[in-house]
C-alpha cells in the first residue's frame, strides 16, 4: 500500500481514462432512446460515482478488519479516509442523480426505492463519521469506528441491492425494469462506460491516498 | 352508421401513427453537434478537469517532498 | 429481604448466561423507575395519538402510528441496555466471556422487547382499536420486526455506551441502520392490515428473517471488539 500511495503510474492512468471518458462520452455515438435523448451520456458520470463509493467502502471494511486484528492505527487511518472520500462520492452521486431525474423522470426526488435507499446509506455513513468525532481516545475511536463500519457495510449491501429489486422502481435493473444490458449497453456505451468506472474509482483512491498522507504528516508534526 | 364512424376513427388514428413513425427519429442533439458546438462543451469540461488534475499533482508532489524531509530528519 | 447475588466463577456456559440474565433482572427490579419510565413513555405517546387521531384514524394511519411508537419506545428502552456496564466492565473481564455477556443481553432484551410489544399492542387496542384483518399474520410480522429492532439496538447500544454522550449518540447511530428492517416490516404490516395472505408477504418476511440472522451473527463476531477496552 505504501508503494501504491507514492507511485505515479496509476495516477497518470486516471488522468488518461478521465480525459477519454469526457471526450468519448460526448462525441461517441449514443443509443437513441425515448425520454432520455442525450442525457444517457450522464451514465458515464453518475453510475461510476456509485461504483466508486461501493468499492471504497469495501476496501475501508477490509482495513477496518485489519485494524481489529492487528491494532495498528495506520489501518484505521486508511479506513477513515476511504470512508470520507466514499461519502463525498455518494453525495455527488445523489446530486447528479437528482439533476438527471429532474429532466427525465419529472421531479428531483420521486420516492424511487433506490433513491431512498442511497440516501439512507449515506445517513448510515454520516452516523459513522459522527461516532468517530464524538470519541477522544485514538484506539477507542478506531475500535468502535471499525465495528460500526463493518456493521454499516453489512446493512448497506441488502439495502442498496436487495430491497430496490423487490419493489417498483424507476431505476433500470430494479423493480421489473430491464437491466442496462437491454438498453444497448452492448457496443456503443460500454466502450466508454467501463473505462469511466475505472477512471472515477482511481480518482477516488487518489484523493483518499492524498488525504492519508497529509494526515500522517500532520500526526508527525503533532508529536514533535 | 355507427360502425362506419368507428371504422373511420380507427383509420384516422392508424394513419396518424404511421405519419408520426415515418419520421421515426428520436430527437437527439444532431444539429448541435453538426454545428461543432459540442467541441466547445468538451473544451470547457477538459479545462476544468485539467485544473483539477493540475492541483492534485501539485499537492501530490508537495506531499512527497514533505515526506522526504520527514524521513531525513529522522 | 434483599437478595444478594453471589457471582462465583461458573464453568458451564449456560450457568454463566443464566447468572447474567438474573443479574439484569435484579438490576431492573431494584431500579423499577427505569421500566416504569418506559411504560409511561408508551402510555403517554399512545394517549396523545388518541387525542390527536380520535375519530379520523384509518387503518393505514393506525399502522404507521403503531410502528412509529414501537420504534421510539424501543430506542429509549434498549438504549439503556449497556448503561450499567460502564462502571463495572473491569469486574466482568475476569468472570464472564464476552460471548456469554452478549448472549445474555440478547436473550434478556429480546424478552424485554416482547414485553414492550405486548404492552404496546394492549394499550393501542384499548385506545385506538385493532383494525387488522389478519391478526395472527400481523403478530408473526410484528415478532420478526421487533426481534430485528432488539438485536440491532443491542449491538448499537454496546457501541454507544462506550462514548461520553452515549444517550445522545444512540439515536444517531441506530436510526439509519434500522431503516431496512422498518421498511420491510412496515410495508408488510400495511399489506396485512388491508388483508394480505402469507403468500403476499413471504418474500419480505424471508428477507427480514435473513437480515435478523445476519445481524445476530455479526454481533457475535464484533461484540468482543467493542467490549474490551
Amino acid at each position: 500500500m505504501k508503494y501504491l500511495m507514492k507511485a505515479y503510474w496509476w495516477k497518470l492512468l486516471t488522468v488518461i481514462l478521465l480525459i477519454y471518458t469526457v471526450i468519448g462520452g460526448f462525441l461517441m455515438p449514443a443509443p437513441r432512446l425515448p425520454i432520455l435523448n442525450e442525457t444517457i451520456r450522464i451514465l458515464h458520470f453518475h453510475v461510476p460515482m456509485w461504483f466508486g463509493m461501493i468499492i471504497m467502502f469495501l476496501v475501508s471494511v477490509f482495513y477496518a478488519i485489519k485494524y481489529l486484528s492487528t491494532k495498528n492505527l495506520m489501518y484505521d487511518l486508511y479506513a477513515e479516509q476511504l470512508v470520507n472520500i466514499g461519502v463525498m462520492f455518494g453525495v455527488l452521486g445523489i446530486v447528479s442523480g437528482m439533476i438527471w431525474a429532474k429532466f427525465t423522470w419529472g421531479e428531483s426526488w420521486s420516492n424511487d426505492p433506490k433513491q431512498n435507499a442511497s440516501a439512507v446509506a449515506l445517513l448510515i455513513y454520516f452516523a459513522l463519521i459522527i461516532l468517530r468525532e464524538s470519541l477522544q481516545d485514538d484506539h477507542q475511536k478506531a475500535r468502535l469506528g471499525a465495528v460500526y463500519n463493518i456493521f454499516a457495510f453489512a446493512v448497506l449491501i441488502p439495502l442498496l441491492f436487495v430491497l430496490p429489486r423487490m419493489t417498483d422502481s424507476l431505476h433500470p435493473g430494479n423493480g421489473g425494469n430491464p437491466a442496462f444490458g437491454q438498453y444497448d449497453l452492448d457496443s456503443d456505451l460500454r466502450m466508454v462506460f467501463y473505462p469511466a468506472v475505472l477512471g472515477w474509482t482511481f480518482l477516488g483512491f487518489w484523493m483518499a491516498t492524498l488525504k492519508i498522507r497529509a494526515a500522517r504528516l500532520q500526526k508527525h508534526l503533532d508529536y514533535e | 352508421m355507427n360502425k362506419i364512424v368507428k371504422l373511420l376513427f380507427l383509420l384516422f388514428f392508424v394513419g396518424l401513427q404511421l405519419i408520426a413513425r415515418s419520421q421515426s427519429q428520436i430527437e437527439m442533439a444532431d444539429d448541435f453537434r453538426g454545428e461543432g458546438k459540442i467541441y466547445v462543451v468538451i473544451m470547457v469540461v477538459l479545462l476544468l478537469l485539467g485544473g483539477i488534475f493540475f492541483t492534485l499533482f501539485r499537492f501530490d508532489r508537495r506531499l512527497s517532498q514533505l515526506e522526504k524531509q520527514m524521513g531525513e530528519e529522522k | 429481604m434483599r437478595k444478594t447475588l453471589s457471582f462465583q466463577p461458573y464453568f458451564c456456559p449456560m450457568d454463566q448466561i443464566i447468572a447474567l440474565i438474573k443479574k439484569d433482572l435484579l438490576v431492573d427490579f431494584r431500579q423499577k423507575y427505569v421500566v416504569a419510565g418506559i411504560a409511561l413513555y408508551v402510555f403517554a405517546t399512545i394517549y396523545i395519538a388518541y387525542l390527536a387521531f380520535n375519530n379520523v384514524i384509518t387503518p393505514a394511519i393506525w399502522n404507521a402510528l403503531f410502528w412509529l411508537i414501537l420504534l421510539f419506545s424501543s430506542i429509549t428502552g434498549l438504549g439503556k441496555s449497556f448503561g450499567q456496564e460502564a462502571h463495572r466492565s473491569h469486574y466482568y473481564y475476569y468472570l464472564a466471556k464476552p460471548v456469554h455477556i452478549l448472549t445474555s443481553k440478547l436473550i434478556y432484551y429480546g424478552f424485554y422487547e416482547i414485553l414492550l410489544v405486548v404492552l404496546l399492542t394492549g394499550i393501542f387496542n384499548l385506545f385506538l382499536g385493532f383494525p387488522v384483518e389478519n391478526p395472527s399474520l400481523f403478530l408473526v410480522n410484528l415478532l420478526a420486526g421487533a426481534s430485528g429492532l432488539s438485536v440491532c439496538f443491542t449491538l448499537i447500544a454496546s457501541i454507544a455506551a462506550k462514548s461520553d454522550n452515549g444517550s445522545h449518540l444512540m439515536p444517531i447511530l441506530a436510526f439509519p441502520v434500522i431503516i431496512p428492517v422498518l421498511l420491510l416490516a412496515v410495508t408488510n404490516s400495511r399489506k396485512i392490515v388491508f388483508g394480505a395472505s402469507l403468500a403476499d408477504i413471504s418474500g419480505n418476511l424471508w428477507v427480514l428473517v435473513c437480515f435478523n440472522v445476519i445481524i445476530i451473527a455479526l454481533s457475535f463476531i464484533l461484540f468482543p471488539y467493542s467490549w474490551k477496552n
